[in-house]
Formats: C-alpha cells, sequence, structure tokens
C-alpha cells in the first residue's frame, strides 16, 4: 500500500489518475529501476569498449616493439577503472637492461596512449624472469593474458 | 651528500632515502630495498622541484590555482577521480619536466620498484645499476636545477 498524501507532486494542472495500487512514487521507483538498467548497460558497453581497445592497442604495442627488436615474452592486461586500463609487459631481459631499448619502448608507449582519447592506457615494463609470480600478477587485477586460450 | 638553503620537507626527504639507499647498496643484501629506497628518494627530489606551483585545476577546467604541496594538490585531484599518487606523480612529470631523460629515469625508479613484487622481490644487479643510474641522474637534476 502508498500514501498518495506524502507525495504531492507540483504538475500545475496535471492530476495523478492511479489508484491506491499504482502512486508516483511506484512510478518513480519503476523508473529509478528502468534508468538503474540502462545505465548499468551503458557502464558495461563502456568497460566492453574501453577493454577491446586496450587489448588491440597492447598487440599494436608488441608489434611496434617487434620492430624495434624488442621481444615481448608475455603480456597481461588489467582494468582500474571505467576507462583506465594498464598493460604490464614483459620484455627479454637483454631489451629490458638496454636503456636504448628500454626508452624506445617507454616512447612508442606514451605515443600509443596519446593517440588514445576515450580511455587512458597505461604500459608497464618489466624483464622476463623465471622467479615471474603470475599468481601475484593476477592476483593484482591482471585478468586478462596475451594469447590465453583459456 | 647535496645540500640547499632553506631545504623543504620533501627535499629532507629526498636525501634521507638516498642516503639509506646508499647504506643499503654498500651493506649488500638488499637489492629489493636499494631499489625502493632509490624509487622514493626520486619521487620526494622531484615533488620538491615540482611544488609549490600554479598548476591548472585537475578537475575544474580553465581555472588554475598555487599548490603549496603535492598533498594539496592529490587532494583536489584524488578527491573527484580517485586516482592515486604514484599515478598523478607520473602526470606530473611527465607534464612539467622538462627534460626527457629525468622522465625516462623516473619510470626507470618507477616500474623497477613496483614490478618488483612479481619476480618476489628477487632483484638482481642490473636492477639496481638501473635504479642507482636513475637516481644519480635524478638528484643531479633536481639539485642543479
Amino acid at each position: 500500500m502508498t500514501d498518495n498524501s506524502v507525495n504531492d507532486p507540483k504538475l500545475l494542472d496535471f492530476n495523478f489518475v492511479g489508484d491506491e495500487h499504482f502512486s508516483f512514487e511506484d512510478m518513480l521507483h519503476h523508473a529509478y529501476l528502468e534508468g538503474k538498467k540502462d545505465f548499468q548497460k551503458e557502464l558495461i558497453s563502456k568497460m566492453q569498449n574501453g577493454l577491446q581497445t586496450s587489448a588491440m592497442t597492447s598487440s599494436l604495442f608488441k608489434e611496434k616493439l617487434k620492430e624495434q627488436n624488442i621481444e615481448v615474452k608475455d603480456m597481461f592486461l588489467r582494468i582500474l577503472d571505467l576507462t583506465e586500463f594498464e598493460c604490464l609487459v614483459l620484455i627479454s631481459d637483454k631489451a629490458y637492461y638496454s636503456k636504448e631499448m628500454r626508452w624506445s619502448a617507454y616512447n612508442i608507449a606514451r605515443n600509443l596512449n596519446n593517440r588514445i582519447d576515450e580511455i587512458d592506457l597505461k604500459f608497464s615494463l618489466m624483464p622476463y624472469s623465471e622467479y615471474i609470480k603470475k599468481d601475484t600478477i593476477t592476483s593484482e587485477g591482471y585478468c586478462f593474458k596475451y594469447g590465453a586460450q583459456e | 651528500m647535496a645540500h640547499k638553503n632553506n631545504p623543504s620537507p620533501p627535499f629532507n626527504h629526498a636525501v634521507h632515502n638516498f642516503e639509506a639507499c646508499s647504506a643499503l647498496n654498500k651493506l649488500g643484501g638488499y637489492n629489493d630495498w636499494v631499489v625502493t629506497t632509490a624509487f622514493y628518494s626520486g619521487m620526494k627530489f622531484l615533488e620538491d622541484i615540482l611544488f609549490p606551483e600554479v598548476y591548472d585545476h585537475p578537475v575544474k577546467q580553465g581555472e588554475q590555482k598555487e599548490y603549496k604541496t603535492f598533498s594539496s594538490y592529490t587532494r583536489d585531484f584524488g578527491r573527484a577521480l580517485g586516482l592515486n599518487k604514484h599515478k598523478i606523480m607520473s602526470d606530473l612529470v611527465e607534464k612539467n619536466v622538462d627534460d626527457i631523460k629525468i622522465i625516462n629515469y623516473y619510470e626507470d625508479l618507477k616500474q623497477s620498484c613496483h614490478t618488483a613484487r612479481y619476480i618476489n622481490y628477487q632483484v638482481g644487479q642490473d636492477r639496481v645499476n638501473m635504479a642507482t643510474e636513475a637516481i644519480e641522474a635524478i638528484k643531479n637534476h633536481c639539485v642543479s636545477g
């Protein structure tokens, strides 16, 4: 049951025509639920688009590094928020510890990021190592691995 | 060691971290902490040269404001966008430091420190050398600048 007397919106010449089973409060509640669904859909769509852009840009980054003879051993992607993503890129030891190659990679990453307007994609580089703890990486939100089949 | 007249709290903190970094490096066996202290020293040296300064308000477009400290800047930024301090500092360094080498050295420090946990802190000499080169360069830039 709803009490219409507590919801007395000022609608000029309009008056509420509902009975006691359908109040202004019900309408608001319904609109809220519908609006919430639309908003959720919009958020999911925005997130999916951002994630797709991040994945494509990360693949492009890998290609560009290859052109500079920088070998990418693995890549992981994570969502930081609706428009912010981070890609962890594991490159060969040799390339990482060459200042020239590493800084060239930073430069490529900046250029790629500057070309995207809708999201912010940060690239983090690290050398590939036998000590890599993939559990730690995934536990920090890197749920997407480059080339993962499962 | 670096000296300055009327040093700011971030400068003193930077020097403190730099000295800890050097001592740990000499001591040996604490490579992960050498990299960590180098990063936090670099961050504080850069904070010292970046503040106080007038910057665009991070949220209100077209508005400028004088920020006396990094904390006051992050307060305006973080409250609205929830960004973390390291990300804010990286962006500030990238936009306001005009020497690309210093920007890259800071990136070296940040990444080598932040990714150490992914190798269970088994930090090798290569990473230590990279971090010590970076912190020396940043210190010299900030003290001479």
